[in-house]
């Protein structure tokens, strides 16, 4: 008899997934099924028949970590069908959004999510209460840094979640001189409390150095937007990095003629992969670790990371510490926009149109692509999210997998511990995975 | 229910999400410090949050569960069931879990034609195309949990303003769960009204350049703050975008009708007519 070894539900992990672990009749390891049961809530249909201008807003609530990146990936897609450009000093706007909307979501993933494996012993203490008895300064420093990072939103968008201000044509507030002001000073002290992120991070690339370069690791393709000298979230080509080491830059519309998706029985996530190279090649990657793999940013940390974990890394465990130099490269660019200024003028009336648009962004966990059709008025006629965890689904199936083959090697079913198990979900942590967005993906069409 | 500043016992508190988009547990989180401290303090304890910690199963009787998302899945109905056996006082947070939220807005469709968009080959009767190898049943309908369960306390919001949850998580810690109620988000607006109605409902695409002193409805742009219950600060209209009802209707409203806003009412006729004409 096969016997399934269930961990159920995956935590630490925003939504509902479980691992159904796989052995055969002699009790040795065969496979691991990511399995995501939360079920899909309907946006793709909601979008149906609303005004597009509405849109951006409830596509917002997609998702409760990255509801900047779902709120201007949409608006940007509404105006893409619509042939509007949004004035300069809006563009800067939603860039900011999406930095602090970065921000928080890393934040809260370091520090709450992924840490406490790292830096607690005892399975009952892995959380962020565990946390604060050991490594308070952390845990206190991280809570100030999330703050920042909403409290940005919230200047820009009007809320801390899912924001408001965002039409087509551009936003409906700017930055007067206060609000300039209180978000200097935030950076300013973000830039302080940063360093004991770094200080960890770095402590734990020291001590674990071999698990995170080996544990869990695969070999993939890797997506991102083309990193400029800063972290770039919005506004640049898509770039593919292949496994055998080739760059292919291209327009972000083409995504649909490199992928295919397929769908298995066990899940609500459809399973993406690079068309070319098939199914069994074709694995890719989005997110933080697909960035970091191909930016030049002037960082210490990165340069301690390429020492670890020689780019291009494959090394799963890898995606935490990526993060952790995106939250300091996300502050630096904060800044950089802010000092440039922003006008006044941020929205222009706009004409809709029957149309076709395309938006892309990269969220906190990746690539995020939303599509609609419109009509002549504007009312949408077609609606499509393919949303960054979704992209990773087979990657972290895969992962899982890999860590799992390492740790059961040789290993009777009977044997299993509580500590084998605990490891495997590690591995899928390193992805942040965000299960409420991942199962809002509709179909992957040919040419989008 | 007792209040943990005259027993010294730690709340003991769980929090579940059913079908929503974390938006909730992100805003607790939001509370922040405040919510540091009263774990620190031992005012509460967390026994159970999936996001959070790794405690799979709650296995303990609590005092208070918070619950985001509404019911969409047989399994959600399952866990929301089992675990408001164990708690002593159910709370819906946020709107998802108080009226059934973005996902409910979709029962108007039938949840057929929403499965059908996403697992595009799948046919009316027979969902064929739909992953259900050891995956729980989607109900017909996306319901908020007092369908189910009876709730004590409704905390409204898409998602509760943070600082909305830390004045309840305090007023539970005292042994009270409710605190200030404003009737509507008008109320709480600082937009001036001269009480007169648009000439005309406008798209927001259409003016760029709103006033942002004056009422969103008076310069022809529907906002739902006179029919929506207050609390959140009329944070959207303040950042110049109309308030979208997010918390829910406004408990003084006797009815839910047009009448409710007679200026929007009147407007809306007015718009008709001249395009008719
Ligand atoms: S109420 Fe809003 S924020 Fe809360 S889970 Fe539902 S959609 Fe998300
Ligand atoms: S209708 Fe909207 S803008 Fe006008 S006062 Fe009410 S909340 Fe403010
Ligand atoms: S103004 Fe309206 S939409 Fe905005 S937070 Fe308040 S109730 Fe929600």
């Amino acid at each position: 008899m096969t016997k399934t070894v269930y961990i159920d539900p995956a935590t630490r992990v925003e939504g509902h997934a479980k691992l159904n672990i796989q052995f055969n009749d002699a009790g040795a390891f065969e496979k691991v099924e990511f399995q995501c049961y939360e079920p899909p809530r309907g946006f793709e249909r909601l979008f149906i028949g609303m005004i597009g201008e509405e849109v951006p807003r409830l596509a917002a609530k997609i998702c409760g970590i990255c509801y900047s990146a779902h709120c201007v990936a949409a608006v940007q897609a509404i105006e893409n069908a619509w042939g509007v450009e949004p004035p300069e000093d809006a563009i800067k706007l939603r860039e900011l959004m999406l930095l602090a909307n970065l921000l928080q979501s890393h934040i809260l993933h370091f520090t709450f999510l992924a840490m406490p494996d790292f830096l607690c012993d005892n399975p009952q203490e892995k959380n962020f209460v565990g946390l604060l008895n050991k490594h308070k300064e952390l845990v206190e420093a991280s809570v100030k840094l999330r703050a920042v990072g909403q409290k940005l939103t919230e200047i820009l968008g009007g809320r801390q979640i899912h924001p408001a201000t965002v039409v087509p044509g551009g936003m409906t507030k700017s930055l007067n001189k206060d609000e300039v002001e209180k978000i200097t000073a935030n950076i300013n002290e973000a830039k302080v409390l940063v360093e004991t992120l770094k200080n960890c991070a770095e402590k734990v690339m020291e001590a674990k150095a071999s698990l995170l370069e080996k544990f869990g690791k695969i070999d993939s393709h890797f997506l991102c937007l083309r990193q400029k000298q800063h972290l770039t979230l919005c506004n640049a080509d898509l770039e593919l990095s292949t496994r055998d080491g080739r760059i292919i830059v291209m327009k972000p519309e083409k995504y649909s003629k490199l992928v295919r998706e397929r769908v298995v029985d066990y899940s609500f996530i459809k399973q993406p992969y690079l068309d070319e190279t098939g199914l069994e090649d074709g694995l890719i990657r989005v997110g933080p670790l697909a960035r970091v793999n191909r930016c030049e940013w002037n960082n210490k940390l990165l340069r301690k990371f390429d020492k670890a974990f020689p780019r291009p890394s494959q090394s799963t465990l890898a995606y935490n510490i990526a993060r952790t130099i995106e939250i300091e490269e996300c502050l630096k660019r904060i800044e950089e926009v802010i000092n440039d200024g922003v006008g006044k003028h941020v929205r222009e009336t706009v004409k809709p149109r029957e149309g076709h648009g395309v938006g892309i962004v990269e969220a906190p966990r990746g690539l995020l692509f939303h599509c609609y059709s419109t009509d002549r008025q504007g009312i949408v006629t077609e609606a499509n999210v393919i949303a960054p965890t979704t992209q990773n689904a087979l990657a972290i199936e895969k992962s899982a997998e890999a860590a799992a083959r390492e740790r059961f090697a040789g290993k009777a079913y009977e044997r299993i511990t509580r500590d084998d198990l605990d490891s495997i979900e590690m591995v899928v942590r390193a992805y942040d995975p965000c299960l409420s967005c991942s199962v809002h993906l509709v179909r992957i069409k040919r040419g989008l | 229910m007792p209040s943990q500043e005259t027993t010294g016992v730690a709340l003991k508190l769980a929090t579940l999400q059913l079908c929503g988009c974390s938006g909730c547990h992100i805003s607790l989180l939001d509370v922040g410090q405040s919510l540091i401290d009263l774990v620190k303090n031992k005012q509460i304890q967390i026994k159970y949050s999936q996001i959070l910690m790794d405690v799979k199963n709650l296995e303990e009787k609590i005092d208070i569960l918070l619950v985001e998302g509404c019911v969409l899945t047989e399994h959600d109905e399952e866990i929301l069931k089992d675990y408001t056996e164990l708690a002593e006082k159910i709370v819906a947070v946020g709107s998802c879990a108080c009226f059934g939220g973005p996902a409910a807005i979709a029962n108007q469709f039938g949840r057929a034609d929403v499965l059908k968009i996403m697992f595009p080959d799948s046919t009316f009767s027979l969902i064929s195309n739909v992953p259900s190898h050891n995956l729980p049943t989607i109900h017909e309908f996306a319901c908020p949990i007092n369908i189910f369960v009876d709730v004590d306390f409704y905390v409204p919001g898409c998602p509760p303003e943070s600082e909305i949850l830390r004045d309840f998580l305090t007023a539970i810690v005292k042994g009270k769960g409710s605190f200030g109620y404003v009737k509507t988000v008008c109320d709480e607006c600082p937009c001036k009204r001269t009480g007169e109605s648009p000439s005309e409902i406008k798209r927001i695409i259409d003016v760029a350049t709103l006033e942002p002193d004056k009422c969103l409805v008076e310069q022809g742009i529907i906002c739902m703050g006179k029919m929506t219950m207050g609390g959140c600060g009329a944070k959207c209209p303040k950042a110049g975008a109309p308030c979208e009802g997010c918390r829910g209707f406004s408990l003084s409203l006797k009815e839910v009708s047009p009448s409710d806003a007679p200026e929007i009412k009147k407007a809306l006729i007015s718009s008709t007519e001249r395009k008719n004409r």
